[in-house]
């Protein structure tokens, strides 16, 4: 059997001829527009009609679409911004990087994302928004944000950057927020051929300040393209994801006497979708090697609470056991679309194996 | 301003690459199939072969890739130390883009040479290839104790046998499609002797992680050791500008002798002053009644750019420029000043 990179392989392979074209064309259009063009304008558009946002404004990242959106609802110098304490570094760097303050709220244990009573406590005074961050396989629960944000007239920045295509009690994923931010980097769900991002917003406001805080921050006419060409077969590969994940669940429902949990913990799991398929373990670091000796990649995300990284300290006032908890004991499994069954099987065998058990027949 | 560029409306438009993209199209096809070939799409393997080829094309002892120019100037500001409430002293030649990098980093752009308690960082401007007084500002720098930054650095110019960007700290070099050296998009990169202002760039485009250091983990999204950024370049732009720098000096050759040709028929009109330089992004002339000439231009269908400095227009200058298209923008300028018509 091949091994099992954690990261999806040739993932783009399908696409190398039909780039190859991309990138000649628009080389030698006769319109030189090179970003911030047709090509941006029509993802924008296609991206607004998926998520039902009146406005979609397209920049270079994902951090970037972020950074767009702390702009776009006026996080000025000082001001407080609640954010989780697990999770990608921009959550908090974008922040910072307007001039305000991060203040960290620790996350659920069952699904790892941002806790709502943990984020109410945090809020002060000072405090103008809230970033609820969908992470791994599960969306925060926007319901609470959205009434917390009511009840003290905070802005609500939806970090839907791994959860394009999500969807919770019937609204799409970056469609709670006041501003939603999506990433479309190699490794996400929709996966470009170079760094990108989106933000989405229904407030005419809070668009026309993202479009003008962009100027130097524009999205490639070939990302655009690319990611053009990879949304039809967004929703086919989404569904093989989940169809693994499902595999997944099944399989170690009985190790979790074993000591093994598969996210998300939580039953029922609203706004659940199949981005990352991660297991929380005390045997993590065993784990990964007996994996890696059975051909199979794993990642760790996220080893470290943002607060007690050297780049928050100064921010990372409090105890976030959970979020510490989910650092030391969280493994991700490869889940990619183009994994067959023999692989997803061999997955399982080798999961169930670490946990001394046989499995008599592999779900699915 | 690329953005206003449509080369079916211009007669001469700011930037027309498709000549000699087409010439350089297999080494760019050969060198996409090596992206592909690789399997990783930003900031790979690509992107290391393009920074060991500009450091050896420049001299530099670190080449650090990133998302665009103005990153690379933001990173650079970063890396020395300017944060929020600095000041950072500005060469006269510095743009729009220089300032908006500053301010990014939460910092004041001061015009002039006078140096405070809060001043951080000195910015050396190449604004169109124009050479910035290095010697002056180093001697400003070095009075103040503090970095010598270059922005705006166009790969191919040299002052003394130095590249530009050399002379201080670290430069800031930009591939927009309309540099000396082009990408297809935004591209950029940092260019330093500096050991430690390279590493700190590198953390600095992919988060602050110090994961991005040689020889750590390769497996776990590592912690932050400074609050970083996103700015890693994208691979296929690192193709593209891999396999065009092979033709870099032929293309700086064709540059200069557009350049020449301004010169030769622009020469004597009065109210133009003229450049002289080695390296030509761009050929800035100082011109009376600059935005009359710049409307009466557009008219003629020449699209020209308007620099930050009082009276200075920016004429296109692109390997690809034909003689009659410099003739038709030459034609353009001696009517305006002999108050003709377009």
């Amino acid at each position: 059997m091949r091994t099992l990179p954690f990261f999806p392989p040739k993932a783009f392979a399908a696409e190398r001829r039909k780039t190859l074209e991309l990138v000649r064309r628009i080389g030698l259009d006769p319109a030189q527009r090179f970003a911030l063009g047709p090509a941006v304008a029509e993802l924008e558009r296609v991206i607004s009609e998926q998520i039902g946002a009146r406005h979609a404004v397209a920049c270079g990242s994902g951090s970037g679409a972020l950074d767009l959106a702390v702009a776009g609802v006026r996080i000025e110098p000082g001001d407080e911004v609640v954010v989780p304490a697990f999770g990608c570094q921009p959550i908090a760097g974008m922040i910072v990087g307007r001039g305000g303050v991060p203040v960290f709220a620790d996350v659920s244990a069952e699904t790892l994302v941002i806790d709502p009573d943990a984020a109410e406590a945090a809020i002060s005074p000072r405090t103008v928004a809230i970033v609820p961050t969908h992470i791994f396989c599960t969306m925060a629960d926007m319901p609470a944000f959205r009434a917390m944000a009511g009840r003290h007239g905070l802005a609500v920045v939806e970090d839907a950057a791994v959860a394009y295509g999500a969807s919770l009690d019937g609204l799409a994923a970056g469609r709670w927020g006041d501003a939603g931010v999506f990433s479309y980097a190699q490794f996400k769900p929709l996966g470009g051929i170079g760094e990108g991002g989106v933000v989405v917003t229904d407030d005419d406001e809070i668009a026309a300040r993202c479009r003008e805080s962009r100027r130097h921050h524009g999205m490639d006419e070939l990302t655009a393209r690319f990611l053009l060409l990879r949304h039809a077969g967004f929703t086919e590969r989404m569904r093989r994801k989940a169809e693994i994940a499902a595999r997944y669940d099944e399989a170690f429902a009985p190790l979790a006497e074993a000591g093994l949990v598969a996210l998300p913990s939580a039953v029922p799991a609203p706004g659940r979708f199949s981005h990352v398929y991660a297991v929380l373990t005390d045997r993590r670091d065993e784990l990964a090697e007996h994996l890696r000796a059975q051909g199979i990649g794993t990642h760790v995300y996220y080893p470290v609470p943002l607060p007690r990284q050297d780049a928050f300290a100064r921010f990372g006032r409090g105890l976030f056991p959970r979020a510490q908890a989910v650092c030391d004991r969280n493994l991700a499994i490869p889940v990619w679309p183009g994994l067959n069954d023999d692989e997803v099987a061999h997955v399982i065998r080798s999961v169930l194996a670490f946990h001394g058990v046989r499995p008599g027949r592999i779900p699915g | 301003m690329l953005s206003e560029s449509d080369v079916v409306r211009w007669r001469v438009p700011w930037f027309d690459g498709r000549t000699s993209f087409r010439d350089a199209w297999p080494a760019v096809e050969a060198r996409i199939n090596q992206v592909f070939d690789h399997d990783k799409f930003v900031n790979g393997q690509v992107t290391a072969e393009l920074g060991q080829a500009i450091a050896s094309y420049t001299g530099a002892r670190y080449a650090v890739g990133v998302n665009s120019g103005a990153d690379a100037l933001y990173l650079v500001l970063r890396a020395v130390g300017v944060g929020e409430g600095d000041e950072v002293v500005m060469s006269d030649g510095a743009e729009w883009s220089s300032v908006a990098a500053v301010e990014r980093a939460g910092a004041t752009p001061v015009f002039t040479a006078k140096l405070s308690g809060r001043t951080r960082a000195v910015l050396a401007a190449h604004s169109y290839g124009r050479m910035p007084d290095l010697g002056a500002l180093r001697k400003i720098a070095a009075d103040a104790g503090v970095p010598l930054v270059e922005d705006g650095v166009p790969l191919g110019s040299r002052h003394d046998g130095v590249h530009a960007g050399l002379s201080g700290a670290a430069g800031a070099v930009s591939f927009a499609p309309d540099s000396t050296l082009g990408a297809l998009g935004d591209a950029g990169m940092v260019i330093t002797g500096d050991r430690e202002l390279a590493t700190r760039c590198m953390m600095l485009r992919h988060h602050g992680r110090t994961s991005e250091v040689p020889g750590s983990a390769p497996d776990t999204s590592g912690p932050a050791a400074m609050v970083g950024v996103n700015s890693k370049m994208d691979e296929i732009q690192a193709a593209v500008l891999l396999a065009r720098l092979d033709g870099l000096d032929g293309a700086l050759a064709r540059r200069r002798e557009v350049a020449a040709r301004y010169t030769s028929r622009l020469t004597g009109i009065d109210g133009l002053g003229l450049p002289a330089q080695d390296v030509w992004p761009a050929y800035v002339v100082a011109a009376d009644r600059r935005d009359d000439l710049a409307e009466h231009l557009t008219r003629a269908g020449v699209q020209t750019v308007i620099p930050r400095a009082a009276t200075s227009l920016a004429l296109p200058v692109h390997p690809d420029l034909s003689p009659g298209q410099i003739d038709h923008v030459c034609d353009a300028i001696s009517r305006f000043y002999r108050g003709g018509r377009a």
